[in-house]
C-alpha cells in the first residue's frame, strides 16, 4: 500500500464498516451514528416498495435490527455497507408486500418512481460516477424495458406478474427484463 | 428434472439475479450454477447490477422520532426466541467478516440503551498502522481506531500490499506501562484484512496496538495519542491523531 493510496483513504469521516463493527459490539453511540447515517436510504427504499409510511417505518426499523443481529455476515468484498443494508431492507419490503398480496402494480404509476431513480440530485453524488452511469442507462432504456426492470427489481414482480400487468405475452416480459438488465450491466466498470 | 444448457441458464440469469425466478425454473437454474462457473459469474455480475439498482432508489426523511425509536428497538428486552437469536448472533460475530474479521470475543450481544445525539459526538481515537520499510523508515499500511466508550472497542484494517504468512496475525494492545494484552487474531488475504473487538483494559491506559505474525515478527504498529479535552474540539484527519463520528 503506497502513501498516496493511504492518504486518499484518510478517515475524514468514520468509515461505514467501522460503524457497523461498533453496532455489532453493542456500542450505543455507534448504533446511533449508524442509524443516523443510513436512515434516509433505508426508509426511502422501504417507502418506494410498500408506498405506505407506517409500514415503511416498521420495515426500516426491522432492517436496522437485522443489520445489528447479522453484522457478522457482512462481507466488504461483496459490496459496501450501504449496498448490504439496502439489500436487507429491500428483501424485508418485498416479503411484506408478498404477504399482503397488494393490488397489481399499475405500470403507468411507475413513471414517477423511474423519474426519481434517474434523477441525479447532489446528495447522491457520494454514490459515485458509476451510479450516474447506471441512472443514465436506465433513463435511456425504452420505456417498456424500464418499466419491466423496475417492476422486477424494485417491486419484486415475476415475469408472469409483469406480463399480466402489461397485458403482454410472458415471453415478451422475459425478453424485456433480460434486455434491460444486459444494458444496465454494460454500464458497470469491469472488475 | 431436465438439465439446462448454458444458453437456457443465461436466458434466465437476469430473473434469478433479480430474485424473481420461481418454481422449477429457479431450481433448474440453481442446479446448473452448481456445476457451471461461467454461468455463476454471469449471475454474480447481474446480481451486482440488481443490487446497485436498489441503491438508486430515492432517499426519504423518515417520520419524526424514527432515529430514536430505531436505536431503542435494538435494546428491547429479548424474548425467548430473541435470546436464542442473540446467542446465534454472538456466534456469528466470531465468524470472520470479509477479508479479516470481526471477532466479538463476548458472551453475547449486549442490549443497547437509548442514545442521545450528543453521545454520538464522542471522539474516536485514530492512529495509522505503520511498518518499517527497507530503510527503516515508517510506512503506513493501515488504520487503527479506538472507540473509548462502554464497552470500548478497537478496529484495525491492514493492507500491506505484499504476500503475508497464511497463519493468522495476532493483535496485541500496548499499555502505557509497556505491557501487552493479546486480544485476538485474524487471517490476512494477500496482505489485506480487518478486525475489531472489545478493548479489555481501561482505555486510558491504552497506548497502542500491534499486529504480530505467527512467527513472532511485528507486522505493524499503531500508537494512539489521547484526544484533546472537550473544550478543544478535535481536528479531523489521520495526522492529528483522532477523528469523530461523522454524519451526512
Amino acid at each position: 500500500m503506497d502513501g498516496e493510496r493511504m492518504s486518499r483513504a484518510a478517515p475524514q469521516r468514520v468509515p461505514d464498516d467501522l460503524l457497523l463493527a461498533g453496532l455489532a459490539a453493542g456500542d450505543q453511540q455507534a448504533a446511533l451514528a449508524f442509524v443516523r447515517r443510513f436512515q434516509r436510504i433505508v426508509y426511502g427504499v422501504a417507502l418506494a416498495v410498500v408506498g405506505e409510511s407506517g409500514l415503511a417505518e416498521d420495515i426500516a426499523q426491522q432492517a436496522f435490527e437485522r443489520a445489528w443481529r447479522h453484522a457478522g455476515l457482512y462481507d466488504p468484498r461483496r459490496g459496501s455497507v450501504r449496498t448490504w443494508l439496502t439489500r436487507i431492507v429491500h428483501n424485508l419490503a418485498i416479503d411484506a408486500m408478498r404477504v399482503r398480496r397488494p393490488d397489481p402494480v399499475d405500470p403507468q404509476q411507475l413513471l414517477p418512481l423511474i423519474a426519481a431513480i434517474t434523477d441525479t440530485p447532489e446528495q447522491y453524488a457520494l454514490l459515485g460516477e458509476s451510479a450516474d452511469e447506471l441512472r443514465a442507462a436506465l433513463a435511456a432504456l425504452p420505456p417498456e424495458q424500464a418499466r419491466a426492470v423496475v417492476m422486477a427489481a424494485v417491486h419484486g414482480l415475476t415475469a408472469r406478474e409483469i406480463a399480466e400487468a402489461e397485458r403482454i405475452p410472458l415471453g415478451t416480459a422475459k425478453s424485456r427484463i433480460r434486455a434491460a438488465m444486459a444494458k444496465l450491466h454494460a454500464t458497470l466498470p469491469a472488475r | 428434472m431436465p438439465e439446462l444448457t448454458c444458453q437456457q441458464c443465461r436466458d434466465l440469469a437476469a430473473e434469478l439475479a433479480l430474485d424473481v425466478l420461481t418454481g422449477p425454473q429457479r431450481a433448474q437454474t440453481l442446479a446448473h450454477l452448481d456445476r457451471c462457473p461461467s454461468c455463476r459469474d454471469t449471475v454474480a455480475a447481474l446480481t451486482t447490477t440488481a443490487d446497485r439498482l436498489i441503491t438508486l432508489l430515492p432517499e426519504a426523511d423518515p417520520p419524526a422520532g424514527f432515529e430514536q425509536r430505531a436505536v431503542h428497538a435494538l435494546g428491547r428486552p429479548a424474548s425467548r426466541t430473541r435470546r436464542w437469536a442473540l446467542s446465534a448472533a454472538a456466534v456469528l460475530l466470531t465468524v470472520a467478516v470479509g477479508a479479516g474479521g470481526w471477532v466479538a470475543g463476548r458472551a453475547g450481544v449486549p442490549a443497547l440503551a437509548p442514545a442521545t445525539p450528543q453521545a454520538a459526538q464522542r471522539t474516536v481515537w485514530y492512529a495509522p498502522l505503520t511498518t518499517a520499510d527497507e530503510h527503516g523508515s515508517p510506512r503506513q499500511v493501515g488504520h487503527a481506531y479506538v472507540y473509548p466508550g462502554t464497552p470500548s472497542w478497537i478496529y484495525l484494517s491492514l493492507d500491506t500490499g505484499a504476500p503475508t504468512p497464511s497463519d493468522p496475525v495476532r493483535c496485541e494492545l500496548l499499555r502505557r506501562d509497556g505491557s501487552t494484552v493479546p486480544v485476538g487474531s485474524f487471517p490476512l488475504t494477500q496482505g489485506h484484512g480487518s478486525w475489531g473487538g472489545p478493548v479489555p483494559i481501561e482505555h486510558g491506559s491504552l497506548a497502542g496496538a500491534r499486529l504480530v505474525t505467527g512467527s513472532g515478527r511485528t507486522l505493524a504498529t499503531a500508537h494512539f495519542t489521547p484526544p484533546p479535552t472537550p473544550s478543544h474540539p478535535p481536528v479531523h484527519g489521520p495526522h492529528t491523531g483522532h477523528t469523530r463520528y461523522g454524519h451526512r
